[in-house]
C-alpha cells in the first residue's frame, strides 16, 4: 500500500470511524489530557477527581482495545465499571468491586480479586482513606489492606499461567482496574517499605513460573505472565524507576495479549519483552537489588527457549522504529506525570530521566544514570547504516526467497536445567 | 535535550562507525574474508540487518582510551544489539554461547554494583574513592566476564558469508567488551598507561584462541567457573555491605 493508498483509507477511517479508530482516538486524547492535568488535577468535587493516573488509565484501557487483534466491544459494564473505578473515591470501590464479584459466569480466581479488592478498599476506608487524592491520613494503608491489593494485583499473572483459560474481552479492563488501587497506594505513602518486598518477591516467582511452565501452555501465556510479574516487582521496588518499569511492563501485556502472534505483532512482542526486561534491569540496579539481574534474562532466554511452538514465527522487521516510537511516546507522556503524582509513597533508590529528542535514561540514588536508551540516536545512527548499506553493490544472486519457518532444534545449556521441569504427568500437556 | 544534540550526535556517526573500534573491526573482517577468498556480496536484508546491529553495537560501545558519547547506550543494549541475531538469524551458533550468559549477566551486575551503573562512562570505571569491596567486586566481575568469552566467540561452522562475517565482527565485539574493563584502569592511571591499552585486548584474544583450541571440557569449566566468581562477587558484597550497616560499629 502506498501513501495515497494509506492517505485514502486514514480518510476513510476519519469519515466512518470504527470502533478500533474511535479507541484509538481516546487513547491520543486521554494522553493530551495527561499533560493538561499534570501537577494541577481536576477536582469538580471529592467524588470526581480527574488526575494523571485517572487518564493515563483510561490511555492505557483503550490503547489496549485498539491493539486487540479482533476489535469487539467489550461491553458496556466493565467499560463503565473501569471508568467509574478510575476516577471515583475509593471508598466508592467496594460496591462497585462486589458488582465484578456477582457478575455471573466469572471464573473463581477473578471471584477472588474482587473480593481481596472490596475487602482491602474497605479497609483503607475504615481507617480514614476516603478518597483517591492521596489526602489518607498516614497509617491508612495498613499491611492486610496492601497484601489484599497485592492479591488482586496477582490475578492476572495467575490467569496467564492458568491451565485453562478462556479468552475474555473484558480480560484488560479487569486487570487495569485490579492493579489500579495498588498504584494508587503509593500515593498514600509514606509506609512501610518492607512490604514492598512482598510484590517483589512475587514478581521474581512470576519470572520463575513463567519459563518452567512455558512448555505447557500456549504461546504468548508465558510471556504474558513474564510481564505480569515485572509489573509486580518494578512496583515492589517503589522507586520513580520501578514505577517506570512496572507501567512499561503493563503497556506491554496490554499490548501483547495472549493470542499466538505473526507478522508485525510477533516483532512488537520481541521488541516489548526486550525493553521490559532491560528496563526492569535498570530499576533493579537502580534499587541495589542487582543480584535479581541474571534472573530477569535467564529466566526469559529459558521462557523463549522452552516455549512449545517450536516453529519460529516469520517477523516483520519494520516494526521494531515503530514499537520503539511508541514506547518512547508513552513514556514520554504519561510516565513522568505518574511518578510526580506518587512522588509521596516512593524511595530515592530509582528516577526516570527522560530526554526528549534523545531517549531515556534511568538514574541511582546519587542521579547517576544506571542505564540509558538514546532511542532516537540509535533509529538515526540505524538510518546512517541503512543509507551506506544502499551504496554497497547489491546481491548478484537474487536473495533466496525465505524457506517456510522450521523447528529448530532446542539448544541445550547446563543454566537451562534450572528452568525445566521433567514432565510427570501426561495429561499435563494436553489441555 | 534539543534537535541540535540529537543532529550532533549523528554528525559523530562517521567517526564511531568507522574509527575505533568498528572501522577496525569491520577492516579486519574483510581483510580476513578477502584472505580467505569468501565472497561478502550475496546477503539477504535480513543478513545484512543482523550484520549492521553488530556493527553498531561495536560502534556505541565506545571502549575507554575514547571518551564515552555524550547520551551513550548502556552494556544491557550493546549487549542485546549484539546477540539478537544468533536468537533470530544465526539460530546454529546460539546453543555454542548460551552457557556463558549467566556468567556474562553476573558479570555486569558486579560491574554495575562496584561503578556507577552500566553506561559505559560508570561501568569500566572504578573510582579512586571506591570501598574495597568494590574493588573486589569490579575485578571478580572483570575475571568473570574474560572466563566466559571464548563461550561467546564460539561460533557454530558459517552456513553462508555473512554469517562467517558476522561471526568474526561479533567474535572482535566480545572481545574488546571483556578486555574494556581493564582498559578503563589502564586510561585512568595517572599518568594513563596509553601503550599499554591494547595489551588486554591482546590478552583476551590469546586467551580465547587458547580455550578455542583446548580441549572442550575448558570451555566447560570456564564458563561455570565465571558464574561461581560472579556469584561470590555479588553476594559476598552484599552481605559485607549489610554487615557494614547493621555490624558493630
Amino acid at each position: 500500500m502506498g501513501v495515497a493508498g494509506f492517505v485514502v483509507n486514514s480518510w476513510r477511517a476519519w469519515r466512518r470511524p470504527t470502533p478500533r479508530t474511535l479507541a484509538w482516538l481516546a487513547a491520543g486524547g486521554a494522553l493530551l489530557g495527561v499533560q493538561l492535568v499534570r501537577g494541577a488535577p481536576l477536582v469538580w468535587s471529592p467524588w470526581l477527581y480527574i488526575d494523571a493516573i485517572t487518564l493515563s488509565w483510561m490511555a492505557l484501557a483503550a490503547g489496549a482495545l485498539a491493539l486487540q487483534p479482533s476489535f469487539r466491544h467489550p461491553g458496556g459494564v466493565p467499560l463503565a465499571l473501569a471508568l467509574a473505578a478510575a476516577c471515583v473515591p475509593l471508598v466508592l470501590l467496594p460496591p462497585l468491586a462486589l458488582l465484578g464479584w456477582v457478575r455471573r459466569d466469572a471464573p473463581r480466581r477473578e471471584r477472588a480479586a474482587w473480593l481481596a479488592l472490596t475487602a482491602s478498599a474497605a479497609l483503607i476506608a475504615w481507617r480514614g482513606g476516603w478518597l483517591s487524592d492521596g489526602s489518607a491520613p498516614p497509617g491508612a494503608v495498613s499491611l492486610p489492606a496492601f497484601a489484599g491489593l497485592v492479591v488482586a494485583a496477582t490475578v492476572p499473572l495467575l490467569a496467564a499461567l492458568a491451565r485453562r483459560s478462556e479468552p475474555d474481552d473484558a480480560a484488560p479492563l479487569a486487570t487495569l482496574l485490579w492493579l489500579l488501587p495498588l498504584v494508587r497506594s503509593w500515593a498514600d505513602g509514606p509506609w512501610d517499605t518492607a512490604w514492598s518486598l512482598l510484590p517483589l518477591a512475587v514478581g521474581a516467582t512470576g519470572w520463575w513460573a513463567s519459563a518452567v511452565l512455558a512448555p505447557h501452555r500456549p504461546a504468548g501465556a508465558g510471556e504474558l505472565a513474564y510481564l505480569h510479574g515485572c509489573v509486580l516487582a518494578g512496583l515492589g521496588l517503589a522507586s520513580g524507576a520501578g514505577v517506570a518499569a512496572a507501567l512499561l511492563a503493563l503497556l506491554a501485556a496490554l499490548a501483547c495479549g495472549a493470542g499466538p502472534a505473526h507478522g508485525w505483532r510477533a516483532t512488537m512482542r520481541s521488541v516489548l519483552l526486550l525493553v521490559n526486561a532491560w528496563a526492569i534491569s535498570g530499576a533493579l540496579i537502580a534499587g541495589g537489588a542487582a543480584l535479581l539481574l541474571p534472573l530477569v534474562w535467564l529466566a526469559l532466554g529459558a521462557m523463549v527457549l522452552n516455549q512449545r511452538a517450536a516453529t519460529a514465527s516469520r517477523h516483520d522487521w519494520r516494526a521494531v522504529p515503530l514499537t520503539l516510537l511508541g514506547v518512547m511516546g508513552s513514556v514520554l507522556s504519561m510516565l513522568p506525570a505518574i511518578i510526580e503524582h506518587l512522588q509521596g509513597g516512593l524511595t530515592v533508590f530509582g528516577d526516570l530521566a527522560v530526554r526528549p529528542w534523545i531517549g531515556f535514561a534511568l538514574l541511582d540514588a546519587a542521579r547517576r544514570e544506571v542505564i540509558a536508551a538514546p532511542v532516537l540516536i540509535i533509529l538515526a545512527l540505524g538510518a546512517v547504516m541503512v543509507a551506506i548499506g544502499s551504496l554497497v553493490p547489491a546481491a548478484t544472486t537474487a536473495p533466496t526467497t525465505p524457506a517456510a519457518p522450521v523447528a529448530t532444534p532446542m539448544p541445550t545449556a547446563w543454566w537451562l536445567d534450572w528452568f525445566r521441569r521433567p514432565a510427570q504427568r501426561a495429561d499435563d500437556d494436553a489441555e | 535535550m534539543t534537535p541540535n544534540e540529537l543532529i550532533e550526535a549523528i554528525g559523530q556517526s562517521p567517526a564511531l562507525l568507522f574509527g575505533y573500534p568498528a572501522g577496525l573491526a569491520l577492516a579486519l573482517v574483510v581483510l580476513v574474508l578477502r584472505r580467505r577468498a569468501v565472497s561478502f556480496l550475496a546477503a539477504s536484508p535480513g543478513e545484512r540487518g543482523a550484520l549492521a546491529a553488530t556493527w553498531l553495537a561495536l560502534a556505541l560501545s565506545t571502549p575507554p582510551p575514547l571518551a564515552p558519547v555524550r547520551y551513550g547506550a548502556d552494556l544491557l543494549l550493546i549487549l542485546v544489539l549484539l546477540e539478537w541475531p544468533r536468537w533470530y538469524a544465526d539460530r546454529a551458533s546460539l546453543g555454542a554461547a548460551l552457557g556463558a550468559y549467566p556468567a556474562v549477566l553476573l558479570a555486569l551486575a558486579c560491574l554495575a554494583t562496584s561503578g556507577g551503573g552500566l553506561v559505559p562512562a560508570g561501568a569500566w570505571v572504578l573510582a579512586e574513592a571506591a570501598p574495597p569491596e568494590h574493588h573486589v567486586c569490579f575485578w571478580l566481575g572483570h575475571g568473570a566476564w574474560v572466563l566466559a568469552a571464548p563461550s561467546l566467540v564460539r561460533g557454530a561452522a558459517a552456513a553462508t558469508p555473512t554469517h562467517h562475517a558476522l561471526r568474526l565482527l561479533r567474535g572482535i565485539a566480545h572481545v574488546v567488551l571483556a578486555a574494556a574493563p581493564s582498559m578503563g584502569w589502564l586510561a585512568a592511571q595517572d599518568p594513563p598507561f596509553v601503550w599499554l591499552i591494547p595489551l588486554p585486548i591482546a590478552g583476551v584474544a590469546l586467551w580465547c584462541a587458547l580455550a578455542l583450541r583446548a580441549q572442550p571440557h575448558v570451555l566447560a569449566v570456564s564458563e561455570r567457573l565465571a558464574t561461581a566468581l560472579g556469584i561470590i562477587a555479588l553476594s559476598g558484597t552484599a552481605l559485607w555491605s549489610v554487615v557494614e550497616r547493621f555490624g558493630p560499629q
